[in-house]
């Protein structure tokens, strides 16, 4: 029995497992994921999804099918749903199918690993989405990412120069910039990204994750998908997008250390962009400023922190409140995002 | 009119013993309602002579929601009404959900009447929907049936635990009314059934010594009291439905912790 516990508040309770599993597989761009449970469950989700995506002006709903149990599959089980549904979404033809399991699924005991196996015309592959597991929001992305490995080809030892990025959180805001402050770092070293798993990405790239040498974590929660790709390819793997302006350096580090290259100018060049940065918000200076913490990311913290020492703010009980990022704000795009929310609250002081 | 729920390990005789105490009940001009809540629906079948009736969860399957009570209650040996629960073929589905379902038609179709109703409930409380039957509303007395077999007075202690711990709620109203020994033949079984019903706060109603008489009744598809009515053994089963009937004592019980569950046992085993 698992007994880990979701926090009962909502301050860092990101949603769902089957939430985090469907902002992974809505994202395979020729896929369709089946989603077994009540018809509650996906289209709620759908709802969450349609929202969360029209805020970064994203047109692209995925396609979800619900297995649509009611009461009588409860009772009598609810395979036979799952499988009319499995012909629904490959009548459809997609390159993929994803069948994730809710919690009415996994509580009545419908063996959905089984029926996945099935054979079809293109691959099914099953999810573990089931919230009462104990898992979150975070469990779903791991559980698809990790369902998502079993499509990649076992003999992919060719290993080209790209940089393998693994489980960008889809729904956030800041996704875009994110990705350009990787390819910026990247890009310091000579190197380029590869394959985005998953961000609107055809299932035809799953088949060849194995073949980048390096592979880039969305955050370390995801290391055990690292661990996979690891033992599977002998990847190397750099467990988090750097945090604030002190992770990209370590982060260089890292990557010359796995692809060969000496880091040792794009550091260089990193410091001074930093420097450059932190001048640029000269006028927050010295200002006396104090931080909601309240359920905020310890890294998001540390990251804050040390920006208030790289300016000389004052942090003091009677200081100006000032708000956190909900995520950790990645590299110098993203402390500047938080640089410029401080700023725009301190003109208001 | 009164709501009894028979409740006790698998394959302990819960079924014959319901089927023959509303038969008892029925010969005294009672109308008496037996609802099977076994997926294995067989609760009603010496009644029905043999006779497998449609159970109401595949009726519910197949009529969806045009069912009247004619479709799932039938008349079986001396006016008996029976009805079967049904539920998910081994290994799939959720048995207790479908007992839900039951209980929820039933109430909708206003066939939950008579001078007694007797559930027959599978053989453990093994989750919230075999609870069912003991919830507000429905049986206000539960008679465990138990023989002297360790495994048996194990699983009607977990039951008496299922009763105390509902009747915790203050609205709830089931009590447990007494334990029912099946002979196993195991020397001492009755002093020890009865001993253990004392230990959890009951008392034994009545003991049914083995009889091979029940195994022809049911080689003959009846109920001894239909089969052999002028039996001992059918004797034994009136005499236990006049104690029902006029037993008055229910007690919220005291379940016993396993060590002292097997003490017991044990301590019978050596003398």
């Amino acid at each position: 029995m698992i007994l880990s516990r979701s926090p009962i508040d909502t301050l860092r309770n990101e949603g769902c497992t089957l939430t985090g599993v469907l902002s992974v597989t809505g994202f395979m761009e020729d896929a369709v994921t089946v989603i077994h449970g009540p018809s509650g469950c996906t289209h709620h989700n759908a709802s969450l999804l349609h929202a969360s995506l029209a805020e970064i002006d994203e047109v692209h709903i995925p396609c979800l099918l619900s297995s649509n149990i009611l009461e009588e599959e409860v009772i009598f089980g609810g395979e036979d749903a799952l499988l009319h549904t499995l012909d629904a979404a490959e009548a459809r033809s997609p390159s993929l199918i994803c069948v994730v399991s809710t919690c009415i699924a996994d509580t009545i005991g419908d063996d959905c690993a089984a029926l996945c196996r099935q054979k079809r015309s293109m691959p099914v592959i099953h999810i573990p989405g089931a919230g009462f597991l104990g898992g979150g929001f975070s469990e779903g992305i791991r559980n698809a990412l990790t369902s998502l490995l079993t499509l990649a080809d076992s003999d992919s030892s060719t290993h080209d120069d790209s940089v393998l990025i693994v489980g960008e959180k889809n729904l956030e805001y800041e996704a875009e910039e994110n990705f350009s402050e990787i390819c910026r770092l990247l890009s310091l070293l000579d190197l380029a990204p590869g394959i985005r798993f998953v961000r609107r990405a055809p299932v035809s790239d799953c088949q060849k994750i194995g073949s980048a040498p390096v592979a880039i974590m969305r955050e370390p929660s995801l290391l055990p998908v690292g661990s996979i790709l690891s033992s599977r390819f002998n990847t190397h793997v750099i467990p988090g997008f750097p945090v604030g302006t002190k992770g990209t350096s370590g982060f260089l580090q890292k990557l010359g250390e796995y692809t060969g290259i000496d880091p040792r100018s794009a550091i260089h060049d990193e410091e001074g962009l930093i420097a450059d940065l932190y001048c640029s918000f000269d006028d927050l200076r010295c200002e006396s400023i104090r931080l909601n913490r309240a359920g905020a990311d310890p890294a998001t913290i540390m990251a804050a922190e040390s920006a208030i020492n790289s300016l000389g703010m004052k942090i003091r009980s009677e200081g100006y409140p000032l708000p956190l990022p909900y995520d950790p704000p990645i590299g110098i795009s993203g402390t500047r995002r938080m640089l410029n929310a401080w700023r725009r609250c301190l003109s208001h002081a | 009119m009164r709501q009894i729920a028979l409740y006790g390990k698998g394959g302990i005789g819960k079924s014959t013993t319901s089927a023959n105490l509303s038969a008892a009940w029925a010969d005294k001009g009672l109308d008496v309602l037996q609802i099977g809540c076994d997926p294995k629906h067989d609760s009603t079948r010496m009644l029905m002579h043999g006779r497998v009736i449609p159970t109401v969860l595949d009726l519910l399957r197949e009529q969806k929601h045009d069912l009247i009570v004619s479709d799932v209650i039938y008349t079986g040996y001396s006016g008996v009404r029976c009805v079967e629960a049904g539920g998910p073929e081994p290994g799939i589905g959720c048995a207790g959900r479908g007992i839900i379902a039951t209980f929820q038609l039933l109430e909708k179709l206003g066939a939950l009447r008579g001078d007694l109703i007797v559930y027959d409930v599978l053989g453990d409380v093994v989750c919230g929907g075999f609870a069912m039957p003991m919830r507000e509303g429905y049986a206000k007395e539960v008679y465990l049936v138990t023989s002297g077999e360790l495994m048996s007075l194990y699983a009607a202690n977990n039951i008496a635990k299922a009763i105390s711990r509902l009747s915790a709620n203050k609205r709830s109203q089931v009590r447990l009314a007494g334990v029912i020994g099946n002979g196993k033949n195991i020397e001492c079984e009755e002093e020890l059934v009865s001993e253990f019903a004392d230990a959890i706060g009951s008392q034994m109603v009545a003991f049914i010594p083995r009889s091979k008489t029940v195994t022809q009744a049911e080689l003959n598809k009846k109920t001894v009291i239909d089969y052999a009515p002028a039996s001992s053994q059918a004797e034994v089963y009136r005499s236990c439905a006049d104690t029902i009937l006029l037993n008055t004592e229910f007690s919220i019980p005291t379940p016993l912790s396993i060590d002292d569950l097997e003490s017991l046992a044990y301590r019978y085993l050596k003398e």
